[in-house]
């Protein structure tokens, strides 16, 4: 039920590598971050944010560091690693040969 | 590379941070936080604020944090600690079951462990030589116990097998002597064993110090080598040894080598190594090419010839060189064994008889725990259907039950290995086989290995059999099943009641054979012997053929011994033989009247003193024993006994009068027929009435037949009422002759235990066993019971409302598991059918098959099992019906 339906299998590391490649965030500003730029389509629940961010700290495409908040509190920030970055380009390029044969395919409709 | 910065990632958490549920504790806390904010500044309350933030997890926060645990790996670690813990809590809520299930496992290998590794130390470990496996020994054995050696070879026959047999790559004669060494203050014997030219090279062992013995020995000054122990124990260990002379039954020998402590040589069963080692004289009388002296062949087998071909080779030069003899060996047949079984002989019965009783133990412990643990899952499966039903994974409620089964096998096991430990060592300065390898007994880490992979995996299938049942189980079948329904699963009770039934075949076969071992026993204890041995002290003397060179000095040095320890308190009636009671002498060649031409028998001789059949207490049947007046210079005479007059006159009462023969001695006159006495035969469990014939000690005492040897035995019986003790007989012994060594000093009652000591370690140990598992298989039907009557609790509440009579109930139940192990009993009749041969060798005065002994096994365990079943069974009596219809 947190799955999000709507979201490309897979793609939901990408995404948070994305989100990442510019600063680095904490979980809730990533799930607020992918919702604001995708124009409210795309919705990460919590449930499924986590364990992909740990997932992705396991693996070495980002680490984390805790810092202080604007509000003052300390929060766990994700930031992108070498190893993170390299992945995101590899699955970028993926994604846009991908898209294109999609759109060319599904576009004529 | 990818795992490498996934292992760095991990490893940096593991070391560092903190641990993962904590800090997803904080991060989503953090989340929380900052999302109520949100919510405050939208200008919800706080607590709306809060439940819309929980709420927009979109699954609970202990899931998340599992799933979180999960993307890092660490389930298998945090959760194994887990499981233990509660794994031990489940432990701790059923101490009975922990406590049956450990002891049983504990016990189980504990005494496999320690049986097989005192089997694998005596018969499967290799001598430690190199290439032992190639060492063989040759004696000759009768044609009706061809695989018991019944005498030495003889020196001709060495020297034809060492020219002719291909099968060898080395070949040596080796005989047994008994050394008197003097070392100037004090004289001891030592075992020494005189050896031909290559026998260090044929067993391919490097002296500690100087060298070995060689073919250039045979020839020259006499020369020794000596033992490691015998090294340190009068020589002190010092190297100097070497090159120094040594007096070895008066004559002086040059000590060339020291063995290493490890090198340990023995021949047919000898209870410790050799101590000195001597060449083989060629100019010894029985030693030369054509030489009648007794030896045992020393042999290593070319590489690739089996024994089997070895043994035909031999016995063909055998056959061959002996025919051309008239009184020569060619009716034996010629026994090659490897070294190792040489050694094993008499002990290898009781070791395979323990080791036999002890995976019997083991297989019973294993089905008894299967039992048990179904039952238990059984019990369970409620609660694990639960779990499963409120999403705990199948693999999980697996996992758990591994790790239960897990914990119990290693706690079993280590008790087991401690158990095991302990039991070695005890072994080994107990000693009750009277022997001890050559290697140092521990625990045999294959062994262990094999129970517990044994045990282990038992324990997992069984463990797991409840936990795949439970996680099939739909939660709604269980809801409306109710308790009862769930628990009774169809199929286990008919497997429970199959591991039962084998169970109790397996431990009725062990109570079965402790019964016949205990009647073999009896059989052997109560044989009457034919003479009395309470009372009866027995001192063994070695006398020096140098000092005590003819048949007067023996007696007269006899004479004064005797009438000193007639003076020692207690002592009622000396006499001496030449061969001590149990035992019937050597055999000499005798014709019965003065037949001319007949062929002669070999039977038993031993000369005695005029007081021996008083002393012993052997009746005299017919005419008398001897007296003084039998002399040198009167006829010469002979007493026999029964069997030796039916034997020679094929009667026992008119023998007295007529004539035997000895060798070419002159004919003596019968004068006596005694009472038989019974003997011990080498490695056979039984006593024998041998032939035997008596001559008086002042016409012949201790004629040396045998050239080879060196010093005489003496048997001095005394008739006393106190003990008498080493230290009562060594000054008196010194008085007479300094040079006189007394051996031993014991009492035929110790001698009648020691003849009788395999049949009652045997007997011991498998009373243990049998009785270790007639317990275990009470423990499994109880469990059993109890767990049926747990399951039908409302059954049988119902019926009890219904006005059955709850005796009834209760008789049922104990009658079914009567019934059951009447089953198991003609299981177990059919095992010892199949095994009556095995049984047989072990066995004297009882058949295998022994109706008594099966039939009194049958009603043990029968009562065992009936008393099993009542004590559960009973609390069905207590049963309120009301409460029970209530409680559903």
């Amino acid at each position: 039920m947190s799955k999000p339906s709507d979201l490309v299998q897979g793609t939901l590391d990408a995404l948070i590598l994305s989100i990442l490649a510019t600063e680095s965030m904490h979980g809730l500003a990533i799930s607020q971050q992918i919702r604001e730029r995708s124009g409210a389509t795309l919705q990460v629940s919590p449930g499924s944010l986590y364990p992909a961010l740990h997932k992705l700290e396991h693996h070495g495409m980002i680490r984390a560091e805790w810092k202080n908040a604007e509000s003052g509190r300390r929060g766990k920030y994700y930031v992108l690693t070498r190893r993170g970055r390299k992945h995101l380009e590899k699955e970028s390029a993926h994604w846009r040969r991908l898209s294109k044969a999609i759109t060319a395919l599904l576009g004529r409709v | 590379m990818a795992w490498f910065a996934r292992a760095r990632a991990w490893l940096g958490r593991m070391l560092l941070g903190r641990p993962v549920q904590q800090e997803f504790d904080e991060e989503l806390r953090f989340h929380l936080d900052e999302e109520t904010d949100t919510g405050v500044t939208r200008g919800l309350t706080y607590e709306q604020a809060r439940r819309a933030a929980v709420r927009s997890l979109g699954s609970p926060a202990e899931l998340i944090k599992e799933e979180c645990r999960d993307a890092w790996g660490l389930v298998v670690v945090s959760d194994l600690r887990r499981d233990t813990v509660l794994a031990i809590r489940q432990l701790r809520r059923s101490p009975m079951f922990a406590a049956v299930a450990l002891l049983t496992l504990t016990l189980a290998i504990g005494a496999t462990v320690s049986a097989f590794s005192l089997v694998d130390a005596w018969l499967i470990r290799p001598l430690p030589f190199p290439q032992a496996d190639r060492l063989v020994i040759g004696l000759a054995a009768t044609h009706e116990r061809p695989d018991d050696p019944a005498v030495f070879l003889l020196h001709r026959d060495f020297v034809a097998w060492a020219a002719r047999a291909r099968s060898f790559d080395h070949l040596a004669a080796a005989f047994r002597r008994s050394y008197l060494i003097n070392t100037g203050s004090d004289a001891s014997e030592a075992m020494g064993l005189a050896v031909s030219g290559d026998f260090f090279k044929c067993l391919e062992v490097e002296p500690l110090l100087g060298r070995a013995l060689s073919q250039d020995d045979s020839n020259g000054p006499p020369r020794a080598v000596l033992s490691y122990g015998l090294w340190q124990r009068l020589f002190g260990g010092v190297p100097s040894i070497v090159g120094q002379t040594i007096s070895l039954n008066g004559i002086t020998h040059e000590v060339v080598g020291v063995m290493p402590r490890t090198f340990d040589v023995r021949l047919i069963d000898q209870t410790h190594g050799f101590e000195v080692w001597t060449p083989l004289d060629p100019h010894e009388p029985g030693y030369d090419t054509n030489g009648t002296g007794p030896v045992a062949i020393v042999g290593r087998l070319r590489d690739g010839v089996s024994v089997g071909a070895a043994t035909r080779e031999v016995s063909n030069i055998q056959q061959e060189e002996e025919s051309q003899f008239a009184e020569g060996l060619a009716r034996y047949v010629v026994l090659l064994t490897p070294l190792a079984v040489d050694n094993t002989r008499t002990i290898r019965a009781t070791l395979l008889t323990t080791a036999g009783a002890s995976a019997c133990l083991l297989l019973i412990a294993g089905l008894n725990l299967c039992t048990l643990l179904i039952s238990r899952g059984l019990m369970r499966t409620r609660e694990a259907a639960l779990k499963a039903a409120i999403g705990c994974g199948r693999a999980r409620l697996i996992r758990q039950y591994l790790t239960e089964a897990a914990l119990l096998c290693v706690c079993g096991g280590t008790g087991g290995v401690v158990l095991a430990a302990f039991a070695i060592r005890v072994f080994a300065s107990w000693n009750p086989l009277g022997t001890l390898p050559p290697h140092s007994l521990s625990i045999n880490w294959h062994v262990l290995a094999f129970t517990m992979g044994t045990i282990g995996a038992l324990i997992l299938v069984t463990g797991l059999v409840p936990a795949i049942r439970a996680s099939r189980l739909e939660l709604a079948a269980l809801i409306s099943s109710g308790e009862a329904r769930a628990t009774a699963g169809p199929a286990s009770p008919r497997l429970q009641l199959t591991l039962l039934v084998v169970q109790m075949a397996a431990s009725l076969v062990l109570a079965a054979m402790t019964l016949l071992l205990v009647r073999t026993f009896s059989e052997l204890q109560n044989t009457p012997l034919g003479f009395d041995a309470d009372h009866l002290a027995l001192v063994s003397l070695a006398l020096p053929t140098g000092d005590f060179d003819t048949s007067e000095k023996r007696v007269a040095a006899y004479e004064a011994l005797s009438s000193r320890l007639g003076l020692l308190p207690g002592v009622e009636q000396v006499g001496a033989s030449t061969s001590p009671p149990l035992s019937s002498g050597a055999p000499v060649s005798v014709r019965a009247d003065v037949h001319e031409g007949d062929v002669p028998l070999r039977i038993s001789e031993q000369d005695v003193t005029a007081a021996y059949f008083r002393t012993v207490r052997v009746p005299i049947v017919a005419g008398r024993a001897f007296d003084d007046h039998d002399t040198r210079d009167s006829t010469p005479v002979a007493v026999l006994n029964q069997s030796a007059a039916r034997l020679l006159f094929e009667s026992s009462g008119d023998v007295v009068g007529r004539h035997i023969r000895i060798m070419n001695d002159s004919p003596r006159d019968i004068v006596g027929v005694v009472g038989d006495t019974q003997s011990t035969f080498y490695n056979s469990l039984e006593w024998r009435t041998n032939p035997v014939i008596f001559l008086p000690a002042l016409q012949s005492f201790a004629a040396i037949r045998d050239p080879t040897v060196r010093s005489f035995g003496l048997h001095v019986v005394v008739r006393t009422s106190r003990m008498v003790t080493m230290s009562d007989v060594k000054p008196i012994a010194s008085a007479v002759n300094r040079n006189m060594v007394v051996t031993a000093v014991t009492t035929t009652a110790s001698q009648v235990a020691e003849a009788t000591r395999q049949p009652r370690l045997r007997m011991t140990l498998l009373g243990w066993f049998g009785g270790a598992s007639l317990i275990l298989a009470g423990i499994g039907v109880y469990g059993v019971v109890a767990q049926i009557v747990a399951a039908r609790r409302r059954e049988f509440g119902v019926r009890v409302a219904l006005g059955a009579a709850a005796p009834r109930l209760v008789g049922s139940l104990v009658s079914k598991a009567v019934l059951l192990g009447i089953g198991a009993s003609a299981c177990g009749g059919l095992l010892l059918v199949a095994l009556r041969q095995t049984i047989k060798s072990l066995l004297y005065g009882v058949q295998p098959l022994d109706v008594r002994s099966f039939t009194f096994a049958t009603g043990v365990l029968l009562g065992v099992l009936a008393i099993a079943a009542l004590i559960p069974a009973l609390r069905l009596i207590a049963v309120s019906p009301v409460e029970v219809l209530r409680s559903e």
